[in-house]
């Protein structure tokens, strides 16, 4: 049962991190703000169901789409911005969205946060959610649109030269990926029963930065696998499971320095043979 | 499609499936008793964690000295919750159904005890902490109507006075005795801590019939709070009310005295040490509450016992990790059993339990003990003095 | 309205904004000369906020020699860090994403670091002034602060003479337009880019020094370089004067604003205000547009 509960918050985190290897994989976005769309996402489900009685489906849809919406009105205006700004912009949109979720404490319940939610959102639907989302994923590398953000990724000037609409295709990514993120956060809100406004800041959306880069930038198995690694590190190593952060740390620097292709950047989600048989087509 | 990818999540599945066959049954009968333990041993209240850690294995290891419990010996277990309510739920599930302890001593931080209070009662195995927020005891607890906090969960525990009653200390004993009768407060926001103990001050001064002037917040990562402070000293109150974390509160402190705020300081139990390190005489004058004192004769010997096992003076959850394992270990004890039922129907009927803070009786209603003094303590100058051993503020 | 509290309050947001201009300034370094975000100055200032601390309690307890050694101690860290994380990266020619990633791991890793370590005690600075107000009239100002304010000021003067008038300041710029050619031109690249680190490092010491005295010492100390950071760009990319401005700008609106509609509020104005800043003038208030190199 203990497993099962690890294997869980393992897998809501992947979820995540799914959504940030979306956007810095395909696009080279870096967002140091997840923390606001998780937010979003987890209260919207959250006041949805407990203050208005919208069932629960229906909630976690809501979810997904004021995710989108915001991911669509921060977009218009950062998108076009350099990275670095981009990625500043992003940890201001975490801060102006966890004040905001403080001062709405009529609806939000502020610094003591909502409490009480029912458990609604167990393994199977978890589990099921990332199969849908690695798909998702996959489906958007492998195509046409995928090749042009990969384009954008590696050289943006040479990209918009070539006829690449650069603003429209990172808008897309954007909001796919902040669609995801708040849909992973209103699971959080079902599963883990108790959100506030502090649940996930600035070091947290690192992390999920970090753990793409460890996972290899052009690999989702391998992105998958560092995140369930990380995740689930702290309970098979407990003697050193506070060190954790700071072994994360050093594996990312020395994996950026001599593999930057990533820890697993040989693994793929098709076994060789298949992927030889395809591109022999 | 992705075959390996699916083959990894069927593999996943049914290892989890398996380990679930193999969990739960009975605690073993022989062996040590295990006791579990979560609490933040790293991030921002690290100190707090070490220090409970430090009283917990104290407290067991007298046990242990004098024979144990029912002829076994005591084991603590350990994880560290990061102040993070994932966390502290994964240590609690950990505890509860891998370690298979008797009962867990958790984290004191509001959120990690909101966190683990509903798996509690799901996973049936009782904690105790000195989380203060009444929603931890009492989940439909709601600060606009204090007097009615509903039923209590049946797993969880408090072994201290609520929010709401430690400010109700404070507050009584600054309009009763300091014949205070304006009140500013600054708090931060984000924090459920700091935000309950200031409803609970506005609460009870507006209840005896005083005046809030004005309340400030500041945001949780704000070391400057000049701004505020600014405003404080513009309209005058004769109490401001500091409710933070030790480092929030030296700042206020500091700059509040730098800008010559007039008005004197009331506190919260974390203004004891290393409080007095770290603001200095800019606390002098003020006043808050606390669970213990230091120069109350009767614990004199816990500061020797202490200062030798560990090397260095007790601090206030020193205190809290000693106490409150000792509660734990009493009501294994009177259960007769480490069965987490029985240990824990034992705990609900606890009256009469002589912590150093004081005797302990729990409501059963609330889960909360019932008329728990607090000490009022001062400060001279830099250093931290006696006020009032035993106060009980009067009802609002 | 009243005037008095006016004024102290934009004297509170000016003095705060001082704090912003310092980190601004040796984050700016960098962001000139490199052309990246280098959070890891983050994890500088809280190295040497315990740097600071350990040896004014444990060498000696006198504020220069301390200062001195730990604005040196920060010059050397972000000299080392700089060797082991970022040249491997530019010597082998990656994205500058690689290089941004890193830093920030490097600020985690600081971080983490002295919160596992350290982090359960509060360490505070032995009191250097005992008298930290200075009283104008009706207005009160801290002398550490004041202090902060001056230091910017002086090392901005100091900084645009190096940069304009000295051997190394030329070469830096050269390397600042394009990391390539001064090679050409005999200019020992790895050397300049160095010695631009070790200035930034200083600087990074002097912020955890004084951000260590005022607020005494904890892990998360770095995390104040997120403001800093973002004075830096609102003042624009190109300019280190831009920053220093942005920064003080910043605390005067968060004082102003705090005061008057509450911290609840406040970050939402700040940063949709610059979220609207960037969109309308993406370069900033004193910067120039660069192009970005892939």
């Amino acid at each position: 049962m203990f497993y099962l509960k690890v294997l869980e918050i393992t897998s809501l985190y992947t979820i995540l991190v799914l959504g940030v290897y979306l956007m810095t994989g395909l696009t080279g976005l870096f967002s140091l703000g997840q923390g606001a769309f998780v937010s979003i996402g987890a209260y919207t489900a959250a006041i949805a169901y407990m203050r208005f009685g919208v069932p629960f489906p229906l909630a976690l849809a809501l979810a997904v789409l004021m995710g989108a919406l915001l991911g669509f009105l921060v977009g218009i205006p950062t998108l076009r911005l350099r990275r670095d700004y981009f990625l500043l912009v992003t940890f201001g949109l975490s801060e102006m969205v966890r004040a905001g979720l403080l001062y709405l404490a009529q609806l939000t319940g502020g610094a003591l946060g909502m409490a009480g939610m029912p458990r609604k959102v167990g393994l199977p639907l978890i589990l099921g959610s990332i199969v849908v989302i690695t798909f998702i994923t996959y489906s958007l590398k492998r195509s046409r649109f995928g090749r042009d953000c990969i384009a954008i990724r590696d050289d943006e000037l040479a990209a918009s030269m070539v006829g690449i609409n650069v603003y429209a295709h990172k808008m897309k990514v954007f909001i796919i990926s902040s669609a995801i993120t708040a849909y992973g956060g209103a699971l959080y809100a079902f599963s883990i029963l108790f959100i506030e406004p502090n649940i996930f800041n600035w070091l947290e959306s690192a992390k999920l930065i970090i753990i793409t880069f460890v996972g290899g930038l052009n690999s989702i198995a391998g992105v998958i696998a560092a995140s369930v690694i990380y995740y689930s590190f702290g309970e098979f190593f407990r003697f050193i499971d506070v060190w954790r952060d700071v072994l994360l740390a050093v594996v990312v620097v020395l994996v950026i320095i001599f593999r930057p292709g990533g820890l697993f950047q040989g693994l793929s989600l098709l076994p060789s043979k298949l992927k030889a048989m395809r591109s022999g087509r | 499609m992705r075959k390996s990818v699916f083959l990894l999540m069927v593999v996943a599945l049914i290892l989890g499936s398996v380990s679930q066959v193999f969990a739960g049954g009975e605690p073993e009968e022989a062996g040590p008793i295990k006791v579990g333990m979560y609490a933040d041993l790293s991030a921002g209240t690290a100190q707090w964690g070490t220090d409970a850690e430090k009283g917990a294995r104290l407290r067991i290891k007298e046990y242990n000295k004098a024979g144990g419990i029912m002829g076994r010996q005591i084991e603590l277990v350990i994880y560290d919750c990061k102040q993070s309510p994932t966390e502290a739920v994964k240590a609690y599930t950990r505890l509860a159904t891998q370690d298979k302890v008797a009962a867990v001593y958790g984290s004191l931080i509001s959120n990690t005890a909101l966190a683990v209070s509903p798996v509690a009662a799901q996973t049936k195995v009782p904690v105790v902490s000195r989380a203060m927020d009444e929603r931890a005891t009492t989940p439909a607890f709601n600060p606009d109507d204090p007097e009615n906090p509903g039923p209590a969960n049946p797993y969880f525990f408090l072994l201290q006075p609520s929010a709401f009653q430690q400010a109700a200390v404070i507050a009584g004993y600054a309009i009763d005795e300091l014949g205070m009768n304006t009140f500013t407060m600054l708090y931060d926001k984000g924090n459920a801590y700091a935000e309950y103990l200031a409803k609970g001050f506005a609460y009870y001064v507006t209840k005896r019939g005083k005046k809030m002037l004005g309340s400030f917040e500041f945001q949780s990562g704000d070391v400057d709070y000049k701004a505020q402070l600014t405003k404080i000293k513009e309209l005058g109150a004769d109490g401001l009310f500091i409710p933070n974390y030790v480092a929030q509160n030296a700042n206020a402190v500091k700059q509040a005295r730098e800008l010559g705020v007039k008005a004197r300081f009331l506190g919260n139990n974390s203004w004891y040490k290393p409080m007095d390190e770290v603001a200095g005489p800019a606390a002098d004058g003020s006043y808050f509450p606390n669970n213990m004192t230091f120069d109350d004769p009767s614990t004199q010997w816990f500061f020797e016992t202490y200062e030798a096992e560990w090397g260095e003076e007790p601090r206030l959850h020193s205190f809290s990790g000693y106490d409150d394992v000792g509660f734990i270990l009493e009501a294994i004890e009177r259960a007769g059993s480490t069965d987490p039922e029985k240990v824990r129907d034992a705990m609900e009927a606890t009256r009469k339990f002589e912590g150093i803070i004081g005797t302990i009786n729990i409501d059963p209603k609330t889960h909360r003990p019932v008329g728990l003094p607090m000490a009022v303590l001062r400060f001279v100058g830099d250093q931290i003095e006696t006020v009032e051993y035993r106060y009980v503020p009067k009802s609002p | 309205m009243n005037w008095n509290i006016l004024l102290q309050q934009i004297v509170n947001g000016i003095s705060l904004g001082g704090v912003y201009a310092l980190m601004a300034v040796g984050f700016g370094l960098i962001f000139n000369v490199l052309k990246f975000s280098n959070f890891s100055h983050g994890g500088v200032v809280t190295l040497t906020a315990y740097i600071g601390f350990f040896l004014s309690r444990y060498l000696v307890a006198n504020f220069i020699i301390t200062f001195l050694l730990t604005a040196v101690a920060g010059g050397l860290a972000a000299v080392v860090i700089e060797r082991l994380v970022f040249r491997p990266i530019r010597r082998k020619g990656y994205p500058i994403s690689m290089l941004i990633v890193n830093s920030i791991t490097v600020a985690m890793l600081v971080q983490q670091f002295f919160a596992v370590t350290l982090g359960a005690d509060y360490y505070t600075y032995p009191n250097f002034i005992k008298e930290t107000a200075l009283h104008l009239g009706n207005l009160t100002v801290s002398k550490i602060y004041l202090l902060m304010l001056g230091i910017s000021a002086a090392v901005l003067g100091a900084l645009t003479y190096v940069i304009q008038k000295t051997k190394i300041g030329i070469a830096i710029r050269a390397v600042s337009s394009d990391i390539s050619t001064p090679s050409l031109m005999g200019v020992n690249v790895d050397f300049v880019i160095s010695v631009a680190f070790f200035f930034s490092g200083v600087l990074g010491g002097i912020t955890g020094y004084l951000l260590g005295m005022t607020f005494s010492v904890d892990p998360f100390i770095g995390s104040m370089i997120l403001k800093g950071i973002i004075a830096s760009i609102i003042g624009g990319m190109g300019s280190i004067l831009g920053g220093v401005i942005a920064g003080l700008l910043l605390g005067a609106a968060e004082s102003l604003l705090i005061g008057e509609i509450g911290a609840a509020l406040t970050p939402m104005v700040i940063y949709g205000s610059i979220i609207l800043l960037l969109l309308v003038r993406p370069q900033g208030i004193a910067g120039k547009i660069t192009e970005v190199k892939a």
